[in-house]
């Protein structure tokens, strides 16, 4: 065995998944290597890391903070959506508005025609009734005219 | 509270479903990040845009995955993003010290940062490893990272990626492979010294 063989296989040393010859001839050379022994006691040692950062524990006040920045952005969102809605409400508030007016126009113009229509007939009918009175008073008159010379 | 129930409750941004939420993955959002940051006070920041945004993207969240793997998929993807983010904003200020002046070496108040020589050093060891873990292919990255670090699964790391067990298998071999390689030419080179 040489040292190639322990450059290629550190992760199996270190997960233990050599056979069983494999892992005795390692051993064997090992022992007679020191540079493949510094060699995988860095590896080794480097790789420990790993489980340090598993051991390592969170900020226990974390979850308080979470908390407090998810409310600060959810009522962030719901004042959001307020505005939104409030932008969205304007136009179609001053929409309908203005077809209200149109509207209330419309039914006021006609009840104004209504109306001035329905004084004319009134001013016809006086009218009528004024030459038949007019008539009758030139009768009038013409009689009298007549009766008193 | 069931993953079904709490994804309803996010949905009308229920008080008792975030609690719960944050109860219950604040643990492994904030870790998972830290695998992959490195760096703890950017992993809790992160957490905290993970949670924004797994409450805002809960209406989309597919009932095909379980909700754990759909928060990891979340985590992984921010984290790795914020990695793209940090080193671009590294390349912008390692031009920006480029351009301006270097400070006066011969100023008495000026001290250098002290060395450590030692190899096994915590911090030193850490440097290594997150080197070697960093210079990986993203997907070698990711699946190194959740098989070693959060020790999943094969078919929960395959879930996540949304790759076959056989990819998953294939990314872990060459991720180990390439780590080694780094490894052993860091320390040789250290040994040769």
């Amino acid at each position: 065995m040489d040292c190639s063989f322990i450059k290629k296989n550190l992760f199996a040393i270190l997960e233990n998944t050599l056979s069983a010859d494999d892992r005795s001839e390692t051993e064997l050379h090992l022992k007679s290597c020191s540079e493949c022994n510094h060699l995988l006691s860095g590896f080794l040692e480097t790789m420990s890391v790993i489980d340090t950062d598993k051991s390592k524990e969170i900020n226990p006040f974390m979850s308080t903070r979470i908390i407090q920045r998810i409310d600060s952005v959810v009522s962030s969102h719901v004042d959001k959506k307020q505005k939104e809605f409030l932008r969205l409400l304007q136009p179609i508030v001053f929409t309908f508005t203005l077809f209200l007016a149109v509207l209330i126009g419309f039914s006021l113009g006609k009840t104004g025609m209504n109306s001035i229509s329905g004084k004319k007939s009134d001013v016809q009918g006086l009218q009528s009734l004024r030459s038949e009175l007019f008539i009758s008073d030139i009768t009038d008159e013409d009689k009298t005219l007549f009766l008193n010379p | 509270m069931t993953d079904h129930e709490l994804i309803e409750g996010l949905i009308t941004n229920d008080r008792t479903a975030i609690h719960t939420l944050v109860d219950k993955y604040q643990k492994k959002i904030i870790k998972t990040a830290y695998y992959f940051l490195q760096n703890m006070e950017d992993a809790e920041d992160l957490s905290q845009d993970i949670f924004i945004d797994i409450i805002d993207s809960s209406q989309r969240f597919r009932k095909a995955s379980t909700l754990s793997t759909w928060i990891y998929r979340i985590t992984v993807n921010k984290s790795l993003n914020l990695i793209k983010k940090n080193k671009r904003n590294k390349i912008f200020h390692s031009l920006e010290d480029f351009f301006t002046p270097k400070p006066d070496n011969n100023d008495p108040t000026h001290r250098e940062p002290t060395v450590t020589t030692s190899p096994f050093e915590e911090n030193e060891r850490r440097e290594i490893l997150n080197k070697a873990i960093q210079s990986l292919p993203e997907n070698q990255k990711i699946a190194f990272i959740l098989s070693k670090y959060e020790e999943l699964s094969y078919k929960e790391i395959a879930e996540i990626m949304n790759i076959s067990l056989s990819s998953v298998e294939s990314l872990l071999h060459r991720a180990k492979l390439n780590l080694q390689k780094r490894l052993a030419t860091h320390f040789s080179e250290y040994i040769k010294k």
